[in-house]
């Protein structure tokens, strides 16, 4: 229950063309992870589907650039559960190909129109500077027989090298304007046989010539109004495209959603990827099943498949723990608490899965540091009322906030006040040291729980000597309470006595021994390595648990905070007083708030997490139909289709070497 | 020295300790076994690369590997001089897509001759190499941050539909970025790295000036407009007046005079080439040996291993041709004395 669900490997034998069959199958069923990392057996070393995948991947890749555009197309149109064969997911391909190509033009000219528009933002911009130039406008628009005679832009970053390099062509660059990152400008040269290099340049220069109106000179109106019959061309350009592309999503949209349905019926066999090996006809398909789920799996291959396939299942070796993935199911009102957990990591098949751990102690941390009735129903109340911006985290706060209610309720405060109700226990400021002492006392339980949780997951792993000599094993856990009653006896009697001091010595030195025999380095790296770490897991202890006073200090400031409120509500006349009191309570709702949110975050992550915890394993992700649940069955030349006996064997080999 | 800079200084000079010197390259040609070669590469042992994208790949592996370790105490200014730097590598994919494009080879074609994206890359390659048309590719370039060099390479492309044109534009683009943060770097990070840079501007330089003038027979004026603006022997004007000169040999006597020795005895481009790499490597083994900027020793040694893993990619692939040992000095850029022959 505590421990990710117990899993089975499962390799599954089947002819060739029934691959699809199986997988769209494997992903009705939504229980069978793809096992990318088993080793075939030698004779299996063909990976089947090469370029179904490739063209699986071109045409998702066009369907998301299309759907890009025009998400609503992006609902898929599946249809019945069939299998999309070679053929078919290849003609989706193609014409997907065709459409993107299409639209891919719209889109150029789409950028086009928007480069037009700028080059004539640009050359208005010119004009009205054309006064900055000391020459005749009207000779500039005619053809010349010796000068070649530009006016137009070039990106400033290319302005000093193209000017240079003109000049080696006899050119001569007159700047008249710098713009924002472009540089207006007249270029003159002679026109002779290095016209063509100074062409080249200007061209690698991305130097833009402006067309200059002949009327220039003559009626600037003109030119304006030239200009705005541009402007307007453009503007009815752009809305006949967007027509133009109106009219083709309209045309195009019920293909693209029986697309979306053809490339959500191949994805499940593109996942699979090298998951399945195979030889002339015989296919092996490996993955990973809850073993509570093999029956099911068993009956559904059995019931939907025309032809006989063979499953072998067992269960995973230890040395497998690693790639097995974690399947980890928590009641609903526990998920969000899980999500929390997966922040951390995910766990490791066979290792412990904290979230109960975690959903406990953290619900009850937060209300012993932040405990106040007001302040806790507030908090549960907001949460219910914004249930649906924090969706599965409503249950974290609410149960933070109904614990924060309850230790208000023993401390007898409610919004700071302590004089309304009387507490059930005490108000944590008449007994400070009481409450340092329960924190101390819950780290070293929290702790201890957490080695012996540690010690689990080493069995779990069949690692014997790390359960016993580890720093976190039965060793570590002597060497702890060495420290602690070392600590007890020096505190109240005066002396740590012999046996505490025996039990840390004898901890440290079984630990060093096994470090000692772990660490594969030089005699002197290996004596620092182990020294260090020694001296490490000594302080780590004594760390980890002082980590825990924080929480009684955080009620004992949460208190604090409230009096210093009251403190200055009292300085205040009746109205401001009232005002400081809700803006005080305010404020420690809010800051102190989220400061304890993330202390209590921090105590779990890192003086819990870290000692038990690897959260290194591979989430379950099983195959499944994207979109939609399928519950409709197969088409109806699946479903006639003659069904063979199945022939199953669960465990063993099952005559496919390997 | 800046006692902040003491950790990568002492890291700088460890990686730089690792690094061949020139006197153990021979014997690296003659004895040394392929599972060293290869482990120096960053390659598994027993791993048998011979193909030249294989290699790079590892290796490409191996030098971010240095990188993050000069990154890591990094920051601002001199963070982003390195970043852009690792942005080569990804201006190599840009171009090879280019390329691959403007051949009509399929996107599975052009993968193929991909370098693996550094961590830190702008780009999504996958993105890229879903793109099917060179329009497709420059309009989603154009909003990414290389938008400005895109942009210019669209241009040159669309102008003069000459791919050479499009990835001169992209070199000389990148050269000039990096050029301009290493001006922005702090005292005396910017003069020491500046000048090193220069150097690399000048082999540059007079490299593609020989190559685009007497190879691809382009005008002065446009072989000046390819070329990078920022050496620190050939300044602009000295760049105006050799790209006008007839030939090789006028160019090499008009050089300045460290550099005209230096190319005095070269009679082909592979020579000149080959002296000219020489030239910024001593260059930047100087900078790594007694520069008292650790920012430009980083910059040295990334240059110098980068330098090393293309040797030793050349000494595998010869071995692995059959090739003699002379050959394979050549490709590796060594000139024995007589003596030296064993």
């Amino acid at each position: 229950m505590l421990t990710p669900e117990a899993m089975s490997q499962v390799r599954i034998l089947v002819e060739q063309d029934q691959v699809y069959p199986t997988v769209l199958c494997l992903a009705t069923f939504g229980a069978f992870a793809p096992d990318h990392d088993d080793t075939p057996p030698s004779e299996l070393v063909g990976t089947p589907g090469e370029d179904y995948r490739r063209i699986f991947n071109q045409a998702e890749s066009r369907l998301e650039k299309i759907c890009g555009y025009f998400p609503e197309a992006m609902a898929c149109d599946t249809g019945k559960l069939r299998v999309i064969d070679d053929g078919t997911l290849a003609t989706a391909n193609l014409k997907l190909g065709d459409l993107w190509s299409e639209l891919s033009q719209y889109e150029e000219k789409s950028r086009l129109l928007d480069e037009e528009t700028r080059e004539i933002r640009q050359l208005e911009s010119t004009l009205k500077n054309f006064s900055n130039l000391s020459i005749d406008l009207g000779r500039l628009s005619r053809p010349q027989t010796f000068l070649d005679i530009r006016v137009g832009i070039t990106p400033r970053n290319n302005f000093d090298k193209m000017q240079k390099a003109l000049g080696l062509a006899g050119y001569l660059v007159h700047p008249y304007l710098f713009a924002e990152d472009q540089v207006h400008l007249v270029v003159t040269g002679p026109r002779d046989a290095r016209t063509a290099e100074a062409e080249r340049i200007l061209k690698s220069a991305a130097f833009r010539d402006f067309v200059i109106p002949t009327e220039l000179h003559d009626a600037p109106e003109v030119v304006d109004a030239r200009l705005q019959k541009q402007r307007a061309r453009i503007a009815a350009d752009r809305i006949e495209l967007a027509e133009r592309i109106a009219v083709w999503t309209q045309t195009h949209a019920p293909f693209l959603r029986q697309a979306a349905g053809v490339l959500a019926m191949a994805e499940p066999f593109v996942k699979v990827e090298n998951a399945a090996h195979g030889e002339g006809r015989l296919t092996m398909i490996s993955g990973w099943v809850p073993y509570a789920q093999l029956d099911g799996l068993r009956e559904i291959l059995k019931r939907e498949l025309p032809a006989p396939s063979l499953i072998i299942a067992r269960k995973p070796t230890d040395e497998e723990h690693q790639r097995v993935p974690s399947h980890v199911r928590r009641h609903p009102l526990l998920a969000s608490f899980l999500t929390l957990v997966k922040q951390y990591g995910t766990p490791r098949y066979g290792e412990i899965d904290p979230t109960v751990l975690f959903a406990v102690s953290f619900v009850g941390m937060f209300g012993m540091m932040f405990g106040d009735v007001g302040h806790g129903l507030t908090i549960a109340a907001a949460a219910l009322v914004m249930r649906r911006r924090l969706g599965g985290f409503t249950v974290v706060a609410v149960s933070a906030g109904i614990s924060s209610a309850l230790f208000g309720a023993a401390y007898g405060s409610i919004f700071g006040f302590e004089e309304i109700i009387h507490p059930l226990w005490r108000a944590p400021l008449s007994d400070p040291l009481l409450m340092l002492s329960i924190a101390l006392a819950w780290g070293v339980v929290f702790l201890l729980l957490t080695d012996v949780l540690y010690i689990h997951n080493c069995l779990a792993e069949s690692d014997i000597w790390g359960a016993l000599l580890e720093v976190r094993g039965l060793a570590g856990i002597g060497l702890y309470l060495g420290i602690l009653w070392a600590a007890y006896n020096g505190y109240f009697l005066g002396e740590t006595g012999a046996l505490p001091i025996a039990l840390i010595i004898s901890g440290l030195a079984l630990f060093a021994v096994y470090r000692w025999r772990q660490v594969k380095a030089p005699f002197g790296e290996r004596l620092m390595v182990v020294l260090v770490e020694a001296f490490e897991a000594v302080m780590g202890n004594i760390s980890n648990t002082l980590s825990f006073l924080r929480v009684a200090a955080f009620s004992l400031n949460h208190v604090a905070l409230a009096i210093a409120v009251f403190a200055l509500a009292d300085m205040l006349e009746p109205a401001g007083h009232w005002i400081m009191v809700v803006v005080g309570n305010l404020f420690i709702l809010v800051l102190e708030g989220a400061i304890v949110t993330i202390q209590v975050l921090r105590l779990e992550y890192y003086e819990g997490f870290s000692r038990f915890y690897s959260g290194d394993g591979k989430p379950f992700l099983p195959l499944r139909l994207r979109g939609a649940v399928y519950t409709s069955g197969w088409e109806k030349s699946r479903s006639t289709a003659n069904h063979k006996p199945n022939t199953e064997h669960a465990g063993g080999r099952a005559g496919i070497p390997g | 020295m800046f006692y902040e800079d003491s950790y990568l200084h002492t890291r700088i000079s460890i990686l730089g300790s690792r690094l061949l010197t020139e006197d153990a390259l021979p014997a690296l040609i003659d004895h040394m076994d392929r599972e060293t070669i290869l482990t120096r590469a960053c390659l598994d042992p027993k791993s048998h690369p011979t193909e030249n994208v294989v290699w790079e790949r590892h290796t490409l592996h191996c030098l971010l590997r240095d990188l993050s370790t000069i990154l890591r105490p990094l920051t601002g200014k001199a963070r982003a001089f390195f970043v852009f730097w690792a942005r080569g590598f990804e201006l190599f994919n840009l171009k090879t897509l280019i390329r691959g494009r403007l051949q009509g080879l399929a996107a599975t074609d052009i993968e193929q001759h991909l370098r693996e994206a550094p961590p830190f890359a702008a780009l999504s390659l996958q993105k890229l190499l879903n793109t099917e048309s060179l329009e497709e590719l420059f309009r989603l370039l154009e909003d990414s941050i290389y938008g400005d060099i895109a942009r210019q390479a669209r241009f040159a492309l669309q102008e003069r539909h000459e791919q050479l044109a499009a990835e001169t534009a992209i070199d000389s683009r990148y050269f000039t970025g990096l050029f301009k943060r290493a001006q922005t770097l702090a005292h005396p990070h910017d003069r020491q790295t500046v000048r090193l840079l220069g150097t690399r501007a000048d082999t540059l330089n007079i490299a593609w000036l020989l190559r685009y003038r007497f190879n691809y027979h382009m005008g002065p004026s446009e072989t000046y407009y390819h070329l990078i603006p920022h050496g620190r022997l050939l300044g602009p004007d000295r760049l105006l007046s050799l790209v006008e000169l007839p030939d090789l040999k006028a160019v090499v006597r008009s050089l300045p005079q460290e550099l005209r020795q230096l190319l005095a005895e070269t009679s082909s481009s592979i020579e000149i080439t080959n002296a000219l790499e020489r030239y910024f490597l001593n260059e930047a083994e100087n900078t790594l040996t007694y520069g008292t900027s650790v920012l430009a020793r980083a910059y040295a040694y990334l240059q110098l291993r980068e330098n090393e893993l293309d040797r030793l990619r050349a000494i595998m692939q010869g071995r692995s041709h059959g090739l003699d040992h002379r050959l394979i000095e050549a490709a590796v850029g060594i000139t024995r004395s007589t003596t030296d022959v064993p």
